[in-house]
């Protein structure tokens, strides 16, 4: 077969060829970016002093060479801080992304294919998308002591709405496909539907999707912690920080400016990621008529 | 136009019935002796017992819930646990800051917005283009918080121009009101005007491809004419929708703001009801917001109806 | 008889040639196109090369030619609407003494609705659908005059009326959606006439409308020109339609005009052989279809060519059957074969 169609070569690790690689300069940064953060929250036990180690002499220093990024209000060393607080938004960022695809899938999957679930589900995310983000993930939070896992939960909630509805619409428009009909009429289970004409036309939709809400997730935690509805206030979540030095911001507004452009950085980074992808897929791209 | 009316109410009804549905849920799951919540603090032991009859606490979950929201429709909205006082009163009290904030966001992220994407729209791929689309993407990416203290450290305590924090309502005066509105304002409308900018450049470019803008400069008509007569008209549903979606990130913005520039409004009251973990406040506060997201977007519907004839009514 | 008098009724001949008789003859044309020359901006394609023709007051010019060939293209660079990246390289558009080719944007849009008027293919998209017809058809006047609303009103009343629009109040009121496609274009007719346009420049006008309704429209040309003396230029594809109302014809093929003569004159001795092949398909005699070879219904071999082929020499090379090396070698030179029949074709020129 391989002869007859002129392949010269053998694929090998065929996987990784089909791993997209980024195409400008845009989305090099960005890739960098959040593989920088990634690798900062890994190395920083090893490389960055305690960030819950107080020490009242060195507080609210600027730059410096013992506090790359200086130091907060409890002397405690920011650079640590920062580089804990980008594992836990990227670690909430991914987990509500990823959580919050895979619930919407399967329940956009149902709203697609069967009539009267569609009409209960629809009313449901109707009235979760009525309610803003915060309060409802606030309202969730105050259910329980704060964690990660609290957050997390308190966050997939108002995103699953999301990508419920892009799910449904894209299932509802794929169901009337020809390419269907004609899989129903040779016997494809709904099983097979799904595998093979489904899953694969709804996965690039879903994959910009899931890269948005993985920005949002990341600006919401931020904002919650802000407010002390979020991470607990000992964890140096990046909102956690801001919060804690507000009162410094006069006096010292390195120690809440540092904090919020890593967050800018990484939140724009996954933003472009998203455009990148949607760009190449094209908002709603399926294959064929 | 009736039938139409009627059943955009109609759908907002149940919708507004739902989300009521999810607050008792979230009331149920808090735990709380929703009986004590009503009663309060200073509530007899018999007054508590008689509430919980009245509401029909020892009801099945549903008779228990249209209990509630029997009470809800009549005004009470339950009290709050930290000060004893009636929710409603304490929203009433914080109201204003909200309302002036929200109400001078809306207006100016639209009159801002509008013209930059009818701009960036007329000039497609120019730098002006290339400026708008970039900083639209950077301006959903930074938070609230963050554009808040930087504002407020450049045009507070750098240049002195505008008040660091507080609000002066409206009773002293409109003037002294919108200069404590300006840099709260300016935060919360940053994402606002950076989603109504992109919505109106892709709706008018949309719009400007159409044949019939091509058949009104072959009347002669001129570009302010196209602009207003023609294209503007058919961009506004696109700007509708997107206002209307806004609103509920509108609300959530609030919040941070409101605690930033230390305003006393609903958001504040989120914020310490939080910490004070009165989750009455919560609840009244998500029926709230819900509440004004369905009115906003029912009247969003019926604007569409009206700009838009195509809409068969 | 035999031959392509088929298409056009002897009577129908008769009587134009009498109306043109009783027409005065204008001294010049009212628009006057010289080597017209489109590009694709940056590049050296040329959709359009060397177009030239006149339209005369009180006359019909047809345009005909194949989808692609560029005649849409040269109908909206007279009014200078050329989408980009498509640009006006050479060339001149005299409408009246002014060149529009030069004119400025504020020039151009005096007279784009006023003296010069264009009427598009597609009338289910010509009009904008969220506001009412009586405004979109009042707008002209609204531009170029300082006629009151009731003046306004009145005249676009008057001009439904001339385009044979029933109940034309209740219609001034109506949304375009509210419109059957032939009521669109009546109404798009009725809108780009109301300023008493020169010319009117009508490209495919009833490509997208029933045959039926086709036959109305085309009415409605001949109606306007006889009562007001403008001249219509009519971009077509359509040889039924070129038999039907038109007094000139111009023939384009990939970007050129290759033979321009009076209807009858082209139909009864067509000379450029792109011409001769197009009526022997078009021809449908009073019988059955004629048979050419193997029963088949006749046609032209190949394609047009493709811009980028194109270039200094003709470019109907390919597909002709009396081509030779001079086709290849150079642009066929423009020959005036008989009064009034201009041809460009290396073959005419044959003694």
């Amino acid at each position: 077969m391989a002869e007859a169609a002129g392949r010269a070569r053998l694929p090998v690790r065929p996987w990784l060829d089909r791993i997209p690689r980024p195409r400008s300069l845009p989305v090099s940064l960005a890739v960098a970016t959040i593989l920088l953060f990634a690798v900062l929250a890994v190395a920083a036990p090893l490389i960055a002093p305690d960030p819950n180690l107080i020490v009242p002499r060195e507080r609210l220093q600027f730059v410096g060479v013992r506090h790359w990024l200086g130091t907060d209000g409890l002397g405690r060393d920011l650079f640590a801080r920062i580089a804990h607080g980008g594992g836990i938004s990227l670690t909430v960022g991914l987990s509500v992304a990823v959580l919050s695809s895979a619930l919407g899938l399967l329940i956009g999957l149902v709203a697609g294919y069967f009539r009267t679930a569609d009409l209960v589900i629809m009313r449901v995310i109707d009235a979760i998308m009525a309610i803003p983000t915060l309060l409802l993930a606030v309202a969730m939070t105050m259910l329980a002591e704060p964690s990660v896992l609290v957050v997390v939960a308190a966050l997939v909630v108002p995103d699953v709405p999301k990508v419920v509805r892009v799910i449904r619409a894209d299932v509802l428009s794929l169901r009337t496909r020809t390419y269907i009909t004609a899989a129903v009429a040779s016997g494809t289970g709904p099983a097979g539907i799904l595998a093979v004409h489904l899953l694969p036309n709804l996965l690039p939709p879903l994959s910009v999707q899931t890269s948005y809400i993985c920005a949002s997730a990341i600006l919401q935690e931020a904002g919650l912690s802000f407010i002390g509805a979020g991470m607990p206030a000992e964890t140096p979540s990046w909102g956690v920080i801001v919060a804690e030095n507000r009162q410094y911001f006069v006096s010292a507004p390195w120690t809440i400016l540092f904090p919020g452009m890593c967050m800018a950085a990484l939140i724009l980074a996954v933003m472009v990621l998203g455009d990148s992808l949607r760009g190449r897929y094209g908002a709603g791209a399926h294959a064929g008529p | 136009m009736l039938a139409y009316v009627l059943i955009r109410l109609g759908g907002s009804v149940i919708v507004v019935a739902v989300v009521s549905l999810i607050v008792f849920s979230l009331t149920v799951i808090s735990g709380g002796d929703p009986a004590l919540i009503f009663a309060g603090d200073i509530a007899s032991a018999a007054d508590v017992e008689a509430i919980r009859l009245r509401m029909g606490l020892d009801q099945p979950f549903f008779k228990r819930f249209f209990g509630w929201a029997f009470t809800v429709l009549h005004g009470n909205l339950g009290t709050s646990l930290f000060t004893s006082t009636p929710v409603s009163s304490l929203i009433r009290q914080r109201l204003e800051p909200t309302a002036t904030l929200t109400v001078a966001t809306i207006v100016t992220s639209i009159v801002v917005a509008v013209p930059i994407g009818i701009m960036a729209a007329l000039r497609p791929d120019s730098w002006l283009d290339q400026l708008v689309v970039a900083s639209c993407s950077v301006a959903f990416a930074v938070p609230g918080f963050i554009v808040g203290y930087v504002l407020i450290y450049l045009f507070s305590l750098k240049l002195g121009l505008l008040p660091v924090q507080g609000y002066a309502p409206l009773s002293s005066g409109l003037g002294n009101t919108l200069r404590t509105l300006v840099l709260p304002t300016a935060t919360l409308s940053l994402v606002y005007v950076a989603l109504l900018a992109r919505t109106t450049r892709a709706g008018m470019i949309d719009v400007l491809a159409q044949d019939f803008i091509r058949t009104a400069r072959a009347k002669g008509a001129g570009t302010v004419r196209i602009m207003f007569r023609h294209a503007l008209r058919n961009t506004a549903n696109a700007i509708l929708t997107v206002v209307g979606l806004g609103i509920a990130s509108l609300l959530g913005g609030v919040v941070i703001v409101e605690t930033v520039f230390g305003l006393p409004g609903l958001g504040r009251l989120t914020v310490d009801a939080v910490m004070n973990r009165d989750y009455p406040v919560i609840q009244a506060l998500i029926l709230l917001a819900a509440s004004l997201k369905i009115v906003v977007n029912l009247v969003i519907d019926l604007l569409y109806a009206v700009v838009d004839r195509r809409i068969e009514v | 008889m035999p031959g392509p008098s088929a298409l056009v009724g002897e009577r129908h001949v008769s009587c134009r040639q009498q109306a043109a008789l009783a027409r005065p003859m204008a001294a010049a044309p009212v628009l006057s196109v010289r080597n017209l020359t489109l590009a694709i901006d940056r590049t050296l394609l040329t959709p359009v090369d060397d177009v030239s023709f006149d339209a005369w007051p009180g006359e019909i010019l047809a345009i005909v030619g194949e989808s692609g060939c560029g005649k849409s293209l040269t109908a909206l660079a007279t009014m200078r609407l050329l989408p980009p990246p498509i640009v006006i390289r050479g060339g001149a558009i005299r409408l009246d003494g002014t060149d529009l080719a030069q004119a400025s944007e504020a020039e151009l849009r005096r007279i784009r609705g006023r003296s010069m008027a264009m009427i598009f293919q597609d009338p289910m998209t010509a009009l904008n659908p969220v506001v009412p017809v009586g405004v979109q058809m009042r707008e002209p006047l609204a531009i170029h005059t300082s006629l009151s609303r009731r003046q306004t009103r009145a005249r676009a009343l008057e001009l439904l009326r001339q385009v044979g629009v029933p109940d034309p109040e209740r219609r001034l009121d109506a949304y375009p959606h509210q419109l059957s496609g032939g009521m669109r274009q009546r109404v798009v007719i009725a809108m780009m006439l109301a300023c008493n346009p020169k010319v009117l420049i009508a490209d495919e006008p009833t490509t997208a409308l029933d045959v039926t309704v086709q036959a109305q429209i085309l009415g409605i040309f001949r109606d306007i020109q006889r009562a007001t003396g403008m001249a219509l230029v009519l971009i077509t594809h359509d040889l039924g339609v070129v038999a039907q109302v038109a007094d000139r014809v111009a023939v384009m093929y990939a970007g050129r005009i290759v033979e321009t003569a009076r209807v009858q004159d082209i139909i009864a001795r067509p000379r450029h052989p792109y011409t001769q092949a197009l009526l022997r398909c078009a021809r449908t005699d009073a019988g059955p279809v004629p048979r050419a070879r193997h029963g088949m219904l006749p046609e032209i071999g190949g394609s047009v060519m493709p811009l980028a082929a194109r270039g200094a020499f003709c470019a109907f090379v390919d597909r002709c059957d009396r081509a030779d090396a001079r086709c290849q070698a150079a642009l066929p030179a423009r020959l005036e074969a008989a009064p009034g029949h201009v041809v460009e074709c290396w073959d005419v020129h044959r003694p």
